[in-house]
């Protein structure tokens, strides 16, 4: 009897543990609503993503039946779960040339080269952070040390791009690289003498790291990175956000939905406050 | 026609008694033995579809020089693992000697010297650490130790060897020191008496003579460590640096096979990802080697017992314990360190999680917990549900496999049989495989050959290869602990084998059951890596079991991953509630220990016991 009492003890324990979960479940459920319906499921670029939070929030909160999943991964992850048609769309913070895929760019977004807040350097030209991300010359005898970002990330393959590193042989070697933007902006927060790059968002709210000016050349004025200057193509240190799905197997009518939603006036409105930079649809 | 169908039916029926139930018993021992062949199905399936996944880099770049050679440059093409596998290897030896002699004086300590009073709360202790996520690990040791080193030596960055090895020291001290304690604590007492009567002082007795009778104990234990060592994934991956590097410095940003996978494998495609799955596989060639030291460990030491002391107690060494009388100042200074060791270990586990709550406890608010989460706006109701759903759907699948698997291994199979010993080899080998490994599998396997995506199912089903051979180990330990003339008294009584299993010898079972549901839990809750590979990082409340959703300790790497001020305090918050679950949990054991106290007649706790037990009998198997 008492072996039947702990059986029966046992099963109401995991009885409730469900009932719990059902209950904590059923407090997030939407109301019903006319219009469309379904999900949306977006993996890709860690860049993109809070871009995408926002935008996909705002769909929501107009659609109460869709929901839409965002995960991030990084622009490979997009682009082939894009490709396997794993998902709706991928998202790609670099640009995308791929016989299977269809690209649409949503946004462009500026790069920050970033320093810690008692760095002495303020503006840098092209040339010092070429060298001192391949040769590790020092700028102006302060920024001794530079982090990048792990091979494959969108934010770093635009940066190779923009300074002209790309296929420089071991410029990595000794170099600290980091998985995901949070580790960058932790190393500089950390330390006086390091340069890191990173989306321009991440400077938002943070005080113990600050942006530093660029210059293209000697003659070139210094440009500070700020949405201003990225919309007026003065800050030169940008890069496409783009969407990219399978064209084969097209996109959904919810889907189809949200990128107009992502054009129109409302989701213009969300990329502009975000810091990016809104462009014509294509 | 439907007469005689009838007929027949009512012709089987009556021939009952026998037919009817041998059949049953028939069926049920071929579904035991299916649960029981289920890890080595495992197993195969884990190794299979690594390999296959590999092969396309192993034709284009070539084995040996995937293997050996130095240029890790995905943007050419050019993949060679050499200094990972060299990093993995110094990082897994130097932790493994640290955090082994650290849990070796933290186990005399508990065994020899605690106090009683504090010897249950110590024990706790390291239930506590052993409990604590890894990510939670990582994040204190970026926040907290990194900037303490850079201030310490004075060097730019502390990325590097020291900082991950100091933390994965502390991460693998648990395993060893709880291993430890047990093989210390099954020494015979005549060793502790004779060696006092002979004129030892306390402390020359546990340096000179306990220690080294238990050695077999602790070098089966330092082989767990460095399986944990070198599986460790997330918490390495925030200390290391990530630069493809070979470890020649301290402070030198490098990286781990495991820590190459999991920095890259969210943005690469193509050959990339081959690259980094057959960084996988090579990570699973070591671990099958490290099983098969284990297990060639116990087949070639067929002495049982203390075959090491016994050899030790000839003529000439016992002259040497007299040599030893009345001057034992090495062992009275061991005695001390290990007084500063435990120190240390509790003061350590006391910063993690002190850090940890201080700065995430202040960012809890009522909302942020429960209220509804949008994307731009996260709260951790989501991971409520997740979490839940995921530790439900693992546990319904695992444990009717696991408990089946161990009814055969005790109540069907011939004891030594050379079925059992290989189902145990493979079950061991699944219990050292490191959660990253589990994380690409589910990926492969279950978000792509089964099409699941990332989901909750794909995660789940992930996590039941996880826990299985903890429930396996767990429920086999408890049934073995049934006393036979329970059964002979069933059977005698004319209940079949089956009735006597279910209904006899499983509810004795019960407590060793539990606690294998609550360790199965922690597990689950502390993983990050497995999971974001398989159910995804969405910050959505799940609709179904085919959605995405993260658990906490992948919300927290969420968190921390962007880069966000405004997200950090978040990533905090979240490591708290980490922390107070791990509390919960281990609450929770004593409370279900005290539940069975109450019902049992022994006066100590069953469940208390019965861990120990286990991790004796984990002893045993790597001495035998």
């Amino acid at each position: 009897m008492k072996k039947f009492v702990k059986v029966v003890m046992s099963g109401a324990l995991v009885a409730a543990m469900g009932c719990t979960m059902a209950a904590i479940a059923g407090c997030g459920g939407e109301g019903d609503s006319e219009g469309l319906s379904g999900e949306i499921n977006i993996t890709g670029s860690t860049s993109v993503n809070p871009l995408m939070l926002l935008l996909a929030d705002a769909f929501e909160a107009e659609n109460p039946d869709v929901t839409i999943n965002v995960g991030a991964g990084g622009s490979g992850v997009g682009i082939s779960d894009a490709k396997e048609g794993k998902v709706d769309f991928g998202m790609a913070s670099k640009p995308v040339q791929d016989a299977e895929l269809t690209t649409v760019q949503i946004a462009i977004d500026g790069i920050a080269l970033i320093v810690n807040k008692d760095c002495t350097v303020t503006e840098v030209t092209k040339d010092e952070v070429y060298s001192l991300y391949v040769d590790h010359t020092a700028i102006q005898g302060t920024i001794t040390d530079a982090v990048a970002r792990e091979s494959g990330s969108g934010t770093r393959d635009a940066f190779e791009e923009l300074i002209g590193i790309k296929d420089k042989a071991s410029i990595y070697q000794n170099m600290a690289e980091f998985g995901n933007q949070g580790l960058v902006v932790s190393e500089i927060e950390d330390n006086n003498n390091v340069m890191g790059y990173v989306s321009l968002e991440a400077l938002a709210g943070n005080d113990k790291i600050k942006g530093v000016s660029y210059k293209e050349n000697d003659t070139a004025a210094a440009v500070a990175p700020t949405t201003k200057n990225i919309t007026d193509g003065s800050y030169k240190l940008t890069r496409p956000f783009n969407i990219v799905y399978n064209t084969e197997k097209g996109l959904s009518d919810v889907t189809k939905a949200f990128i107009d939603f992502m054009f129109s006036s409302k989701g213009q409105q969300i990329i502009s406050k975000n810091g990016q930079i809104t462009v014509e649809r294509k | 026609m439907a007469k005689t169908n009838i007929g027949e039916k009512r012709n089987f029926f009556s021939k009952e008694g026998f037919a009817n139930v041998f059949n049953r018993e028939n069926i049920a021992k071929a579904i035991f033995i299916a649960f029981a062949a289920f890890s080595i199905l495992a197993v195969f399936a884990i190794v299979f579809f690594i390999l296959y996944q590999s092969i396309p880099v192993f034709q284009e770049i070539g084995f040996f020089k995937f293997v050996f050679s130095s240029v890790w440059k995905p943007s050419a093409d050019e993949y060679g693992v050499l200094p990972m596998i060299v990093t993995s290897i110094v990082l897994t030896v130097l932790s493994v000697v640290i955090g082994g002699v650290l849990a070796v004086f933290t186990a005399v300590f508990m065994v020899y010297y605690c106090p009683a009073w504090l010897k249950k709360i110590y024990s706790q202790v390291i239930n506590l650490l052993a409990g604590i996520p890894s990510i939670v690990f990582g994040y204190f040791g970026l926040k907290l130790l990194k900037p303490l080193l850079q201030d310490m030596f004075v060097v730019r960055s502390a990325y590097g060897l020291l900082l991950s090895t100091i933390v994965l020291s502390i991460m693998i001290l648990p395993t060893i020191a709880s291993i430890a304690k047990n093989s210390l604590e099954s020494v015979p007492m005549q060793y502790y008496e004779g060696s006092l009567a002979l004129g030892n002082t306390k402390n020359q007795t546990v340096f000179k003579v306990m220690l080294p009778a238990a050695r077999n104990g602790i070098v089966a234990g330092m082989i767990l460590g460095i399986g944990r060592a070198v599986g460790e994934t997330m918490a390495v991956q925030f200390l290391l640096g990530g630069s493809v590097s070979y470890p020649i410095s301290f402070f030198l940003p490098i990286r781990s096979l495991t820590s190459n996978i999991v920095q890259e494998f969210g943005y690469a495609e193509g050959l990339h990802k081959q690259a980094l799955i057959a960084t996988g596989f090579i990570l699973l060639l070591f671990i099958l080697i490290i099983n098969l030291c284990l297990w060639f460990v116990k087949k070639n030491n067929a002495v049982a017992g203390n075959s090491f002391f016994t050899r030790k107690i000839k003529e000439g060494e016992t002259e040497k314990y007299h040599d030893y009388k009345k001057t034992g100042t090495v062992q009275d200074v061991l005695w001390i360190i290990s007084y500063i060791v435990a120190a240390f270990v509790a003061a350590m586990l006391v910063t993690v999680v002190l850090y940890i709550l201080i700065k995430g406890l202040p960012n809890l608010s009522w909302h942020f917990l429960f209220g509804k989460s949008t994307n731009a706006n996260v709260t951790l109701a989501p991971a409520f549900v997740t979490t839940g759903y995921i530790i439900l759907i693992s546990l319904v699948i695992a444990l009717p496999l696991g408990i089946g698997a161990a009814i055969f291994l005790n109540e069907y199979a011939k004891r030594g049989s050379k079925f059992v010993k290989v189902v145990r080899l493979f079950i061991d080998t699944l219990a050292g495989v490191p959660s990253i490994l589990f994380g690409l599998f589910g990926a492969i396997f279950f978000g792509s050959v089964l099409d699941m995506g990332y989901s909750i199912l794909g995660g789940s089903l992930t996590m039941v290869l996880m826990i299985l051979p903890t429930i396996i180990r767990s429920t086999e330990q408890s049934l073995s602990e049934v006393p036979d003339s329970m059964r002979e008294a069933s059977l005698a009584l004319g209940a079949g084998k089956l009735r006597t299993i279910f209904l006899v010898v499983l509810p004795q079972a019960l407590p060793g059951i539990i606690t294998a549901i609550i360790l199965s839990m922690g597990r689950i809750i502390g993983e990050s890596a497995a999971l974001i590979f398989t159910a995804g990082s969405s910050v959505k409340m799940p609709k179904s079991v085919m959605s995405q959703g993260s658990t906490f300790a992948v919300l927290m790497y969420n968190f921390m991953s962007e880069g966000l001020s405004s997200k950090v305090p978040l990533a905090y918050a979240t490591g708290a509630v980490l922390i107070i679950l791990v509390l919960i949990l281990n609450i929770a054991v004593t409370l279900v220990e005290r539940f069975f106290n109450n019902k049992s007649a022994s006066k100590k706790g069953k469940i208390r016991k019965f861990i120990d037990k286990l991790r004796k009998k984990e002893v045993e198997n790597a001495e035998n």
